[in-house]
């Protein structure tokens, strides 16, 4: 891997409830990221993904572990970081309908940021900036004096990549940001996405629910299941050797559209069994109940996350042994 | 694949248009949709958002909003126009003829109700007057069980908010399936659940189709989904369907434009294949082309394609293609 940007560390985010119950969101997870290098983070619904990634951006507290951001530990300064630090990791969320100001115009939603983030800046260079981020995302510069309810989705979504971009980010977190659109619409978001981080050395934490796209555009895959890590691998060992028992019933349960994909589906596992609420996470391996290769020692004892091959992590008994 | 069954013609839709009456203008949505459902079949219908896939399924159970406008051609369910029907003719097919399943569980179900008190209150309009309670509980237990539910009383007796998405969503086939219904209409029904658990759930219908002889018209917007489930798919642009045969021919040969053009889009496991999205946007409803809907986008388009819409014709054996060019290679 290329000069690390961020490295996460046993990171746990806990929710307290009414009733003296816990959540745990994110339990023990570590990460690491390179730059210019895209990591995928897969996981279904309640596993965790958004959690961590509104950690990484402040707006959540850690409960516990490292977050190193460029050498500097962002988790220690908790909800209270510099503007630089605030300006160097943005995020793009998952419905632009809603995270765009509907009572603004592209115009002043692009400007909010820069007003923080750099300060002083005169009025014909703020529209000179605003010209110039709408340009770097593919969209006219007329954009600027609409509203977002004028434009499409995936005009929207772009918006909202540009906004993302206005305080010269070294990391952007997508979560989600083409789950809402169409796949004619995404296709054109996606290939934006990818032609910017290649301009700008971005690094991406790219959060989705969607396995063959994570294929498209990961370097790195990460599952996630109930707040835990399942496996980490470099994408094509990932999809070549997928070694966790969660991660080969995802992968055999996505739908595909072509018949050569559907070769590289690993053999069919019948998917069973309910997702556990968060609340009540499972003793031992949170995936035990649902597991057809279970062992008795994974009802009572927690798995550690191992290297199996070079990069190719997982967090399983199965391959405690050798 | 498994095997198409030869049963009868459950639904043949025929030509069918609707527009909508909005503030005085007119939207013209379904613009001569055709496609046939026998017993025991699985179709397809498949398109992006807002290509009329919602209301192909509303015009089967008559069930469409108020400004809707009946532009010409007939649903027939079983022979019988559903447009023509009386009004009890027309509580029997929703009764004990179609049924659908909408995307989300969780507003479909009501969330103040137990399941119980639902699925007796749907059940006793299904039932001929006077069955008892017992019976129909009987009924509900049993729709329950053949839909993989451990512990049906316990589930009877639940409320919404105490079930998984995919639970409710398994209440709501059940609910479905008890009264006898031979037609499953399905509006996304694995598209808010997660992958896991869409999987069980599609894999359910599927044998429902297989045990029961159920035909089942399966809406999405994933491919992958329609490729998986389907006998017979639609492929829909912008009210028309545009590309229709047997589910691997069609997703193995595209031949309209618009099927090749969105097959290319969809994020593939074979890895690094970005697409660049599909040129233009999808067309005005007040105002549609006059001719193929697809042809401002296509880039096969000729001076035909723009005045006259293309007839939905056999391109190669029971493969039928709305295009001029059908023959050309993508």
């Amino acid at each position: 891997m290329s000069d690390k940007i961020l490295e996460i560390k046993h990171l746990k985010k806990y929710f307290a409830l009414k009733n003296r119950l816990t959540v745990k969101a994110v339990d023990d997870v570590s990460l690491e990221l390179g730059k210019g290098e895209t990591l995928g983070l897969v996981g279904e619904s309640g596993s965790g993904k958004s959690t961590i990634a509104y950690v990484l951006v402040g707006m959540y507290e850690a409960t516990e572990g490292d977050i190193l951001y460029k050498g500097e530990d962002l988790a220690k300064a908790g909800l209270y970081r510099t503007l630089k630090q605030k300006g160097e990791i943005q995020i793009v969320f998952q419905d632009p309908g809603s995270s765009l100001n509907p009572k603004r115009t592209i115009r002043k939603s692009l400007t909010v940021p820069l007003q923080v983030h750099d300060k002083g800046l005169s009025k014909p260079r703020m529209d000179a900036r605003v010209g110039e981020l709408l340009e770097a995302v593919g969209l006219p510069a007329e954009f600027a004096d609409k509203y977002p309810r004028a434009m499409g989705g995936g005009e929207r979504q772009l918006i909202s990549v540009a906004r993302a971009l206005a305080t010269h980010p070294s990391l952007v977190i997508l979560d989600e940001p083409t789950s809402a659109l169409d796949v004619s619409i995404q296709a054109k978001v996606i290939s934006k996405l990818v032609a910017l981080q290649k301009e700008l050395m971005l690094s991406y934490l790219f959060i989705t629910h969607d396995l063959s796209l994570m294929r498209n555009v990961a370097d790195r895959v990460a599952i996630l299941y109930l707040g835990r890590l399942c496996e980490q691998a470099p994408a094509a060992d990932f999809f070549e050797k997928p070694l966790h028992p969660y991660t080969r019933m995802l992968l055999s349960s996505i739908p595909v559209a072509t018949s050569e994909e559907e070769e590289l589906k690993p053999a069919k596992i019948l998917s069973t069994g309910e997702i556990p609420s968060p609340v009540n996470v499972p003793p031992g391996c949170a995936f035990h109940q649902r597991c057809k290769d279970m062992l008795p020692v994974c009802a009572a004892e927690r798995p550690v996350m191992r290297e199996v091959s070079p990069g190719h992590e997982v967090c399983c008994h199965l391959y405690n042994a050798n | 694949m498994r095997d198409i069954g030869e049963g009868g013609i459950l639904l043949d839709i025929k030509g069918f248009s609707v527009s909508f009456d909005v503030y005085g203008k007119v939207s013209h949505v379904l613009d001569g949709i055709t496609f046939r459902v026998r017993s025991g079949e699985r179709v397809g219908l498949v398109g992006e958002s807002g290509c009329g896939k919602t209301t192909t399924l509303k015009a089967v159970l008559r069930v469409l909003p108020k400004n809707a406008v009946i532009g010409g051609g007939n649903v027939l369910f079983d022979g019988r126009d559903v447009f023509g029907m009386a009004g009890p003719e027309l509580d029997d097919m929703r009764r004990r003829g179609a049924g659908m399943i909408f995307q989300d569980p969780s507003s479909a179900l009501n969330p103040v109700f137990s399941v119980k008190s639902q699925f007796l209150t749907a059940l006793k309009y299904a039932n001929p007057a006077g069955t008892s309670k017992t019976r129909l509980y009987e009924i509900a237990v049993d729709a329950l069980d053949s839909v993989m539910l451990p512990d049906p009383h316990r589930i009877m007796d639940s409320f919404p908010y105490q079930l998984s998405g995919g639970m409710k969503q398994r209440v709501c086939i059940a609910m479905t399936i008890a009264a006898g219904r031979r037609l499953l209409l399905a509006d996304e029904p694995g598209t808010s659940l997660d992958v896991t658990i869409q999987d069980q759930i599609l894999r359910l219908i599927n044998k429902l189709v297989s045990e029961k002889g159920l035909s089942v018209v399966m809406v999405s917007h994933s491919v992958g989904v329609i490729r998986e489930s389907t006998d017979y798919v639609n492929i829909m642009y912008a009210g028309t369907v545009v590309e229709s045969g047997a589910t691997g021919d069609v997703f193995g040969n595209p031949m309209h434009p618009y099927t090749a053009a969105l097959m290319s889009c969809v994020p593939k496991l074979t890895g690094r294949n970005i697409a660049h999205g599909i040129p233009g946007r999808v067309p005005d409803y007040m105002n549609p082309p006059a001719g193929c809907r697809f042809a401002p986008r296509c880039p096969r388009a000729k001076g035909a394609c723009h005045e006259r819409k293309p007839p939905h014709a056999e391109a190669a054996p029971g493969h039928y293609v709305s295009c001029y060019f059908a023959s050309e290679a993508v």
